[in-house]
């Protein structure tokens, strides 16, 4: 193909291969407390995140893209489907096994003002996932936490202070520490930046890429801005009421988008400059997204597609190879 | 007067607090034309939800306070009205939305008998009878579907696009002259927030209707405004039409922001320049210009002096800096 792009960082070996991931949390009721439903949050999800890139993962609230990163890590535990992980499935290891495992995979939260212990100083937060796998003395744990603080751009000097004394976008800094200080394979960022104003996003989405390139850092990047999504993403996966939708190069996805679903996200994505925004046409979808208890049969988009056809209310589109390394789960793309 | 619909002047809104005085809306000042959207960009703490609470006079008092300034609209300083005056004035010519969609409404009762009651507030001799047609119309207007219907459904049975289009229909029932926005989609998704800024602003063009879109979203701005004020630390650095924001910003913040939003439709591979620093604790006094401790642009003056807001040469465009670009 003419636009394909090569990343340096990226060398192909796939890091993380998720197959048939589903994750239903039940709703209890009745007198005996049984199960009635199953809220099916992620509900079948494939993709792959390669060595070294970045893969974005959007889609609106309730689709399922937080739940599918932590069932990535075992944070929740999956219904069904495998995880492979540097060549172990995850779901069927010990707890012995994960817990060492969890070393080279870690985690940066959204809200860098709830995720952070406030009676631990920073210098304590940072120590505490080294300390935990014994990495060191006292001695040597205190210049890694030195170290790391630099690395995210704070002042060492600062490591007695607590989380309180910190701005959200110093505190995101004090969480992505936290995550670096076992130095993982897989960093997943669940919303890094959304709780940020825009001059400090940035701060952060460049802090993450510089670190990329210094680590070696492989992301899941999951956010529900698309703008930012595209920027720092290699590939994108978009997200659909606990499914995957479309999975491609972020470059093709935002200029050709095969699913309706993505065509009418990216339409409705405001751009800052108004010449462009005088001419664009927006695709506006009917109602809302149906609830995760009991979805629409077949392609679960149909109620809302202008496309939809007998076939879609009938049979799930499987997530397949509509062009070269361009996914989509369509009966109809394009 | 007739010219202007809204004259905000000088205004000073600040906030008592155990740590000091809050300076959160120092000297500000700007109009509003009958039917213009004005969109108000800053991030949060730079004053622009306490300009919009201080139009509708709102500000909780303590610890809040409007200090200084006036506030003309249609000619009228709403900052000498009565309590009477003003319960008659919000709602019928100067409505608001507030930002979460999920708390505004009352739980307890019909989204119908909201909207009919706000009308009938302000149309003392309406009938009940017609006063519910009214709200399903309006309802109709913000594209709720089978209106008739969903009247009579309670606030949690709407999603959160829906409650913030009811939301929409109540404010605009009574064909107000402002309708000032607070962050009207920051809570919404991509999708819905489509689904809500596209009634808006066509009914606000429909019945003529002036807004006051306060937001954080330049996308948002970019495709609802036509005129624009940016908001840093309690002052306007900026103000201009649209265009000229985007495509001439004058005020090395306005600069610094818009370089560090990702955009939809950027090159791959571009990087953004982020603003370093942090924005400045307004309890404490800030002699100079609020920026200069960020701005790449510094100079001597700028510690010492506040620049006022000046013409930039370029039509109605104004910026508050000594060296604007």
């Amino acid at each position: 193909m003419a636009q394909e792009i090569t990343t340096p960082a990226t060398t192909g070996t796939t890091l993380v291969d998720v197959k048939g991931l589903k994750v239903h949390f039940p709703i209890k009721g009745g007198i005996f407390n049984r199960t009635v439903a199953n809220v099916k949050a992620v509900d079948g999800v494939d993709m792959f995140i390669q060595r070294g890139e970045t893969l974005g993962l959007v889609g609106e609230s309730g689709c399922g893209k937080s739940t599918t990163g932590r069932a990535i890590l075992q944070l929740v535990k999956p219904t069904e489907g495998s995880v492979v992980f540097e060549g172990d499935e995850l779901t069927k290891l010990s707890p012995g096994a994960l817990r060492q495992k969890r070393a080279r995979m870690q985690m940066v939260f959204q809200d860098p003002f709830g995720s952070l212990d406030p009676r631990f100083s920073v210098g304590e937060l940072v120590a505490e996932p080294l300390k935990n796998f014994n990495r060191g003395n006292a001695k040597e744990i205190e210049e890694q936490v030195a170290d790391l603080l630099r690395v995210v751009g704070l002042n060492p000097f600062f490591m007695n202070r607590f989380a309180h004394e910190f701005s959200g976008g110093q505190r995101q800094r004090i969480g992505i520490a936290r995550a670096l200080a076992l130095r993982p394979s897989l960093v997943v960022a669940d919303e890094p930046v959304s709780a940020l104003d825009v001059s400090i996003q940035a701060q952060v989405l460049n802090l993450l890429q510089d670190l990329q390139g210094k680590f070696g850092l492989t992301y899941l990047f999951v956010a529900h801005n698309l703008s930012v999504v595209k920027h720092i993403s290699d590939r994108v996966a978009v997200m659909y009421l606990g499914r995957v939708v479309e999975l491609s190069k972020s470059v093709e996805m935002y200029e050709m988008p095969l699913h309706p679903y993505t065509q009418a996200l990216l339409s409705a994505i405001p751009v800052p400059d108004p010449e462009i925004e005088s001419k664009r046409k927006r695709i506006i979808l009917e109602g809302d997204v149906p609830s995760p208890v009991n979805p629409p049969s077949g392609c679960n988009f149909h109620p809302r597609c202008w496309k939809a056809q007998a076939v879609c209310r009938e049979v799930i589109p499987p997530l397949e190879e509509k062009q070269y390394n361009h996914y989509a789960a369509c009966h109809f793309p394009g | 007067m007739a010219e202007n619909l809204l004259e905000v002047n000088n205004l000073k809104t600040y906030f008592f607090t155990r740590s000091g005085v809050v300076k959160a809306v120092d000297d500000v000042s700007f109009v509003i034309k009958p039917s213009q959207t004005l969109g108000i960009v800053g991030e949060s703490g730079c004053g622009k939800s306490v300009t919009a609470l201080s139009i509708m006079r709102l500000i909780a008092t303590p610890p809040g306070k409007i200090v200084g300034g006036e506030i003309n609209f249609n000619g009228e300083n709403i900052l000498e009205k009565n309590l009477d005056e003003l319960t008659d004035l919000r709602g019928s010519q100067i409505s608001m939305i507030f930002q979460d969609p999920m708390t505004s409404l009352n739980p307890v009762f019909t989204v119908g008998y909201q909207i009919a009651e706000t009308v009938k507030r302000h149309h003392k001799d309406m009938s009940n009878d017609q006063a519910w047609k009214r709200s399903v119309e309006m309802l109709d207007l913000v594209r709720i579907p089978d209106a008739k219907k969903r009247a009579k459904s309670y606030p949690h049975e709407f999603s959160g696009g829906m409650r913030q289009r009811v939301m929409i229909a109540i404010a605009l029932a009574c064909n107000p002259k402002l309708l000032v926005a607070d962050e009207p989609t920051t809570a919404l998704d991509v999708t819905i927030q489509a689904q809500v800024l596209e009634p808006m602003s066509g009914l606000s063009k429909e019945f003529g209707t002036a807004v006051m879109l306060i937001t954080h979203d330049l996308g948002v701005v970019a495709g609802t405004c036509q005129h624009v004020n940016v908001m840093y630390a309690g002052h306007v650095v900026e103000s201009a039409p649209v265009k000229q924001i985007f495509a001439t910003p004058a005020h090395p913040y306005t600069v610094g922001l818009l370089r560090s939003i990702p955009r939809m439709d950027e090159k791959h591979g571009s990087s953004l320049t982020p603003i370093g620093g942090q924005p400045p604790d307004l309890s404490r006094e800030i002699i100079g210009c609020p920026y200069a401790p960020r701005c790449p642009k510094v100079q001597n003056r700028c510690r010492q002096e506040r620049p006022e807001l000046k013409p930039v040469g370029r039509g109605e465009q104004v910026a508050a800096c000594f060296y604007p670009d």
